[in-house]
């Protein structure tokens, strides 16, 4: 490809993300002028605290929010990538490998145990069982030669399994326990703060960085373990450095914002149309669309409905259906992979 | 002549399980090896074995004096290149991308690709009368052009031995002599070839030398006349054949009977 073409499509992406993070500190339920925005952002930059209410609801409610959807997004788009080489499975997406299914049953057991008071335990219990099937998974593949098949098939089966747990773990809840999981476990960025933008930057910031540094390695993995060891690449050990990292990115994404479909699935998909298959330019068109789509998902999401809003989730999970559908009826022309 | 590869009483197999027992020859710089034997004769797990992917469950491999199961992967990768039975397309690379990634055992972490791979991968796609497609999705290819990249891409390895695993299967006649052709080309120039083939005719045709496995040993290792016996043919493949000599190379080739 054309590297000019892709600096202006990788320019274009950036351009769209600042236009789209302007917008999502403007809309909201309370109206806010451009000149509010900008000066509140310059008092958040230079940590000087104001008085107004124009202030308290950038600081205190909208840029966290954007900048953990930023996040998110950036982080769940690259990780499906990841997951996507390493799988030899375009379909595949951040939960395919059952972390989906252990952050749920984390957060079920933490809302039984009445832990859902605390702001801080759902993510954690989100994150730790989240981290629980990455390892089951793993070390389940790990007996198994650590082939794609068997990490699938022990992802699908941990999934199910927690899954259950979770149905179970339902009816020791309350109704109002009940509507509060399901939000989360529909994706919700409006619990975001300063402390959760501060985890999420440090953990997920460095895996995308070691990501695209080693990108060279996911693009051999993508051929499969037989031409990966021709090509002088230890498949086994790399699939496990990727699946690692892929899955932590994942867990904390989870742990930020709940359960979010579709972005890892949508946006590594989109960008290779766009940037072609080697996967360096598809991680980093990845994580700015993520950030796009998501930050774009979640402004539509606390708008489309205001003052309520609707969890983000279904946000992306209608965007990415109806794209998915229009895959299948158009076809030929949008081939898989 | 120089050995460049060494097999000394290799049993290899999957779980433990030998598949192969007790297998010795030895290959020389420049040589053109056809592999052969029927299925399940352990062809394939030799190939493996040799490829890095089964474990040595007894003996040794030594490649150039030095024992190949301890050289390092990507040392290896820039020595032996390997073309495997099956390749399945799951991301539609193009034809140039896809050549490109050969160079992985040369790549630098933090660079793209070097002016030394650019020129490689262009003799490549030349060598192997690849330009009119070097731009077009692989998954769009017929499996001849399909194998034709796939031998580009092990080319641009620079390797000194090219193993291949039925480089020919699912290839028509014309496929299949283009293909080989070509390895030809490349072993006439220096490079080391080591193919499994399920046609024993156009093994005979290529290969300077033939090693008829079975049942996981190995029962003849020699000159495509020595081993195009047909009793040796008969009782190995349990088929009737009559073995003639080709009058235009006075290579023998086989012809099945009832």
């Amino acid at each position: 490809m054309e590297i000019v073409g892709v600096k202006i499509k990788i320019f274009a992406l950036i351009v769209i993300l600042i236009i789209v993070f302007f917008l999502a500190l403007k809309i909201g339920v309370v109206d806010l002028s451009w000149g509010q925005i900008y000066s509140a952002i310059i008092s958040v930059i230079k940590g000087v605290n104001e008085e107004s209410l124009c202030f308290s609801i950038i600081r205190e409610i909208r840029l966290p929010r954007v900048l953990i959807a930023l996040i998110v997004g950036a982080g769940l788009a690259v990780s499906g990538a990841i997951f996507q080489s390493v799988l030899r499975n375009p379909l595949a997406e951040p939960y395919t490998l059952g972390v989906s299914g252990g952050a749920c049953l984390g957060v079920a057991l933490v809302t039984v145990l009445g832990g859902y008071k605390l702001f801080f335990l759902l993510p954690l219990a989100g994150w730790l069982g989240a981290g629980m099937s990455v390892f089951i998974v793993y070390f389940l593949a790990v007996r198994r030669g650590f082939s794609t098949i068997s990490l699938i098939l022990s992802g699908i089966v941990i999934n199910f399994l927690f899954s259950s747990f979770v149905l179970i773990l339902f009816a020791f809840l309350k109704p109002s326990q009940v509507q509060s999981m399901i939000l989360w476990l529909m994706g919700d960025l409006s619990g975001a703060n300063f402390n959760s933008v501060k985890i999420g930057y440090v953990v997920i910031i460095p895996c995308l960085i070691i990501s695209i540094v080693f990108t060279k390695r996911l693009d051999i993995l993508g051929l499969g373990d037989e031409k990966a060891y021709s090509l002088g690449l230890d498949a086994k050990r790399n699939k496990k450095y990727f699946y690692l990292l892929a899955s932590t990115i994942t867990g904390t994404c989870i742990a930020l914002s709940g359960v979010i479909g579709f972005v890892g699935l949508l946006i590594p998909h989109l960008m290779r149309r766009f940037f072609g298959i080697p996967n360096k330019m598809v991680l980093i068109a990845s994580s700015l669309a993520g950030a796009v789509f998501l930050l774009l998902s979640d402004t539509i999401a606390r708008s489309i409905i205001s003052p309520q809003e609707l969890p983000v989730g279904v946000i992306t999970g209608l965007i990415g259906g109806v794209f998915f559908l229009l895959l299948l009826v158009l076809g030929r022309e949008w081939k898989i992979g | 002549m120089d050995n460049l590869l060494e097999i000394k009483n290799v049993f290899s197999g999957y779980n433990k399980k030998p598949v192969i027992k007790g297998i010795s020859f030895e290959v020389a710089k420049g040589e053109f090896i056809g592999l052969i034997g029927p299925n399940g004769a352990g062809k394939s797990t030799l190939f493996k074995t040799l490829n890095g992917i089964l474990p040595i469950l007894k003996g040794e491999v030594y490649y150039q004096g030095a024992d190949l199961t301890k050289m390092n992967l990507n040392e290896r990768a820039r020595r032996i290149a390997v073309l495997p039975q099956v390749f399945k397309v799951q991301f539609s690379y193009t034809v140039e991308e896809f050549i490109f990634l050969g160079r992985f055992p040369y790549s630098e972490r933090f660079r793209c690709f070097s002016k030394k791979d650019e020129t490689v991968v262009c003799k490549s796609i030349e060598m192997l009368s690849l330009q009119k497609i070097r731009n077009r999705k692989i998954n769009e290819l017929s499996g001849g052009e399909l194998q034709k990249v796939l031998v580009a891409q092990a080319f641009v390895q620079e390797p000194e031995l090219l193993l291949l695993d039925e480089p020919t299967s699912h290839l028509d006649i014309g496929g299949q002599v283009e293909i080989m052709n070509t390895l030809r080309d490349f072993n006439e120039n220096g490079l080391t070839v080591i193919s499994v083939l399920h046609d024993l005719n156009l093994a005979s045709e290529y290969c300077n030398r033939l090693i008829l496995l079975n049942n996981g040993e190995l029962i003849k290792n020699g000159t495509p006349q020595e081993v195009m016996d047909y009793q040796l043919i008969e009782q190995v493949y349990k088929a009737r054949v009559v073995i003639k000599e080709n009058p235009y190379s006075n290579k023998p080739f086989l012809i099945l009977y009832n």
